[in-house]
């Protein structure tokens, strides 16, 4: 290729900062020119070479502090390499940090203007793009108010519609996307795939594997400095995850955190980045997939059943071998694990020179996608983590499972719906014979009329209605009373009470006249019932009550009347 | 880097727009107060010495009873423009640390607008003392003429000095309250305030090598003494600006690569 071909050249760039103990040991250092040297060198970038074509979307991802924003700012020309050479062709644009250079008194506007200047348009270039900026940054007539009202929100879509409204050749995204919500993330990436559509070369910065998964061709992971692994983003997000499962394992087990540990994949710990190991006694010469017909096979339906065959050669006799068999998910999620010691139990007697066992996996349960096969074989049975194998290969097959309809989770559990059953008996349906609101499962049996759960200061949990609020309550045969533990909260209410209607399935029980802001227990009598009856009862106030009337600003509900308890006695 | 200075010209200009309006934004006159701020000052010396203390520096003529506030003011507004701009320019880099790390962006042009902040405030409070002079119907000499040509030499001063407190105050961020320190007591060792005869014979030296009285007499030459520059000092003073232009540059220029690593 040639080198016009390239966007961004990286030549052995290594970047140095000088770390001063305190602003004293450098003036220090200064006045005995350099002799007495104080600080320490760090080294944020070590022999860095990289090549990004044209049109390129390169992902660059690792811990923090591994040297992505210094790889990042030397490419945008915010900083220099120490040693080495960078060579860019085309205008950058760097969504390093953005509303960078907003000044918190200006207006949107004012503050698009100077910093659009700042990213390098000119006057007409700003003139005719504006329109589309405060479109993309959805800010309405907030974009004529002092950008410190912003919400965060406001502020980093305006910061991204400036930024992204620069025509760029190069774009450099620096985790400009995690900020924000939802909406706002969606938004970005639309148009960061645009840019992509265009032919503009991407250098992209996450913590989002899935983003880097989904824009990126490439992907380099940067470690300590040096790049660690590079090549297509899948493969490099892959074992970037894996490495950090295991990072994490190690933190646990050395602060102690051995239970917690034990709940990551302590399975993938020892293992990852030798494929195949083990004392070499026994060595798997091949393994096979194969479909429910016997065929062999790399591809299988969703329900088929798969037979792995594992062929062997046992150097020495082996008595009693345990064979173990492992599945992964392409995420590296251990989803399948199984032996013929504990498991699946099946005695071997002895094994010796060549052979083959299969396993059998009959109705695979597994949606569409990529899993992997570790296979295992040990002389005898070693709890818990079996360490030490005769061989081990892991996750060293793979398989792929394609599925007819859309896939939802991991497994693909066969099963069916019912019917309703409108029949269904009242008692068996959950719903309590009494209601009580200091039970917070009891708020699901009421209806949307309202507002959600509260707390007085003496502790009483309850929930005021709106207009008019309904909830649900067993009846059971021989109670013939209804009893409410109501209050309500009107500022008038002790020349004016407040009548509440109770209905019970529509239909008109009886009145309740509130005339106490304290919590008072009413009765009402109900028709009996034969069998056991789930009642639907809404309580209407007469009037409501508005709290931001009375000067409670911000508080802009409409209050009913307050429920604490209901049963039926 | 007067290239870059050039380059970014427009840039420069709304920096200075934004701040001159800053400063005022959400005040009912906004931009008249940087106006009205020179014009209380100046009124009030032009009461309290031509009137109530009578100050009258003998054999000025021309000036009438306000000779000493026109002595006053040619020497103190030039200074305390200095001491404003140079107390900013400290902190500039550090301020607007934001835009250098993360916008390829060259810092000089943060010096340049702030430089030029101070320099319009300057032309505003001359503006405004030449409206109150001829008022009062003061009348300047000839020499008046040559007040385009200090502010010039003034100019390259202030970037010159505020560059280099500005690269300054990143490595060294005890700067800012250094300059301020130094920039109060020079005030005083500066016949500003006072006339230079009142000095005891015996520290006359001390004048006598102050630069700060090289440049204040180039304003106080055309406006005050109505003559040309002390030709000597003056030259001086100009060369000794350029040479310390060029070595700064040349400092900035090998420390800039370093700036954004280390605010």
């Amino acid at each position: 290729m040639k080198s016009e071909e390239f966007a961004i050249e990286l030549a052995n760039i290594h970047k140095k900062f000088r770390i001063y103990g305190s602003p004293l040991s450098r003036l220090r250092e200064w006045l005995t020119f350099g002799k007495l040297q104080t600080h320490y060198d760090f080294w944020a970038l070590k022999n860095i070479n990289l090549n990004i074509s044209k049109g390129e979307a390169i992902g660059i991802i690792g811990e923090n502090g591994s040297g992505k924003s210094t790889m990042l700012k030397i490419i945008a020309g915010t900083t220099w390499p120490t040693i080495g050479e960078v060579k860019t062709s085309g205008r950058i644009s760097a969504l390093l940090e953005l509303g960078a250079g907003f000044h918190p008194d200006f207006s949107g506007a004012q503050n698009i203007y100077i910093s659009a200047r700042l990213i390098g348009l000119t006057d007409d270039e700003i003139k005719e793009r504006f329109d589309d900026i405060v479109r993309f940054a959805e800010l309405g007539r907030f974009i004529h108010s002092p950008v410190r009202t912003y919400s965060s929100g406001m502020y980093i879509r305006l910061g991204f519609a400036v930024a992204a409204s620069v025509s760029p050749e190069i774009l450099i995204v620096d985790e400009a996307l995690s900020v924000g919500d939802d909406y706002y993330q969606k938004k970005s990436i639309d148009r960061i795939k645009k840019f992509r559509e265009d032919g503009i070369t991407v250098l992209f910065v996450s913590h989002a594997m899935p983003h880097i998964t989904r824009f990126c061709d490439r992907a380099i992971w940067l470690r300590e400095g040096i790049i660690n692994a590079e090549g297509q983003a899948k493969d490099v997000v892959n074992e970037y995850q894996r490495y950090c499962y295991r990072h994490t394992y190690e933190r646990l087990i050395l602060a102690g955190k051995k239970d917690e540990a034990e709940t990551l994949k302590p399975e993938e710990e020892p293992i990852l980045q030798e494929q195949v190991w083990g004392s070499g006694k026994v060595k798997f010469t091949r393994v096979a997939i194969l479909n429910g017909k016997g065929e062999e096979t790399g591809s299988l339906d969703l329900g088929d059943d798969i037979t792995v065959r594992q062929y062997y050669y046992a150097f020495e006799k082996i008595e009693n071998p345990i064979f173990g068999l492992n599945i992964h998910t392409i995420q590296g999620v251990y989803i399948y694990g199984t032996n013929n010691h504990n498991i699946h139990p099946r005695k071997i007697d002895h094994i010796e020179g060549p052979g083959y066992i299969d396993f059998k996996i009959k109705n695979l349960i597994l949606h569409k996608g990529k899993y992997f096969i570790s296979v295992m074989v040990f002389d005898e049975p070693d709890d818990p983590y079996w360490q030490n194998p005769l061989d081990w290969h892991n996750q060293a097959y793979e398989f792929l499972v394609f599925s007819p309809s859309e896939a939802h989770g991991l497994v693909a559990f066969p099963g069916e719906w019912s019917k309703t059953h409108p029949e269904a008996e009242c008692e068996m349906s959950g719903v309590p014979d009494q209601l009580d609101l200091e039970n917070q499962w009891h708020f699901h049996f009421l209806d949307s009329g309202w507002y959600k759960l509260e707390k007085e200061d003496t502790g009483i949990a309850f929930s005021w209605s709106k207009d008019k609020g309904g909830f649900l309550l067993l009846q059971s045969p021989g109670k013939t009373v209804l009893e409410l533990e109501l209050r309500a909260s009107h500022p008038d209410l002790k020349n004016n009470s407040v009548v509440v209607s109770v209905l019970m399935d529509d239909e008109k029980l009886g009145s309740i006249e509130i005339n106490s802001i304290k919590w008072k227990k009413h009765i009402l009598n109900v028709p009996s019932v034969k069998k056991y009856q789930i009642r639907r009862l809404t309580l209407i106030p007469d009037r409501i009550w508005k709290p931001q009337e009375q000067g409670l600003v911000g508080d802009k509900r409409s209050l009913g009347v307050g429920l604490h308890t209901a049963k039926f006695i | 880097m007067l290239k870059d200075v050039w380059n970014h010209r427009t840039l420069i200009w709304a920096f200075v727009k934004r701040d001159l309006k800053g400063r005022y934004i959400g005040s009912t006159i906004g931009f008249l107060w940087s106006v009205i701020q020179p014009l209380a000052m100046i009124l009030i010396y032009a009461i309290l010495f031509s009137k109530i203390m009578a100050q009258k520096i003998p054999g000025s003529t021309g000036l009438g009873s306000l000779s000493y506030v026109v002595y006053l003011c040619a020497g103190i507004l030039p200074w305390m423009t200095m001491q404003d701009t140079f107390i900013r320019s400290c902190g500039i880099f550090i301020e607007n640390a934001s835009l250098i790390k993360k916008v390829a962006f060259p810092p000089v042009i943060l010096v340049a607008y702030i430089v030029l902040v101070g320099f319009i405030n300057l032309l505003i409070g001359f503006a405004v003392f030449f409206v109150v002079m001829l008022i009062a119907s003061v009348k300047f000499g000839a020499f008046l003429f040559l007040l385009p040509v200090s502010l010039a030499i003034y100019l390259l001063f202030l970037f010159t000095f505020s560059l280099i407190l500005a690269t300054f105050h990143i490595f060294f961020r005890d700067t800012q309250q250094i300059v301020s320190l130094i920039m109060t007591v020079w005030f005083w060792a500066t016949p500003i305030v006072y006339l230079p005869k009142i000095i005891p014979d015996n520290l006359k030296w001390i004048i006598e090598v102050n630069p700060a009285n090289f440049l204040v007499n180039i304003f106080r030459d055309p406006i005050y003494a109505n003559q040309f520059y002390h030709w000597r000092e003056a030259s001086v003073f100009l060369l000794s600006t350029i040479l310390i232009f060029i070595l700064g540059s040349a400092m900035f220029k090998k420390l800039r690569k370093h700036i954004p690593d280390e605010i």
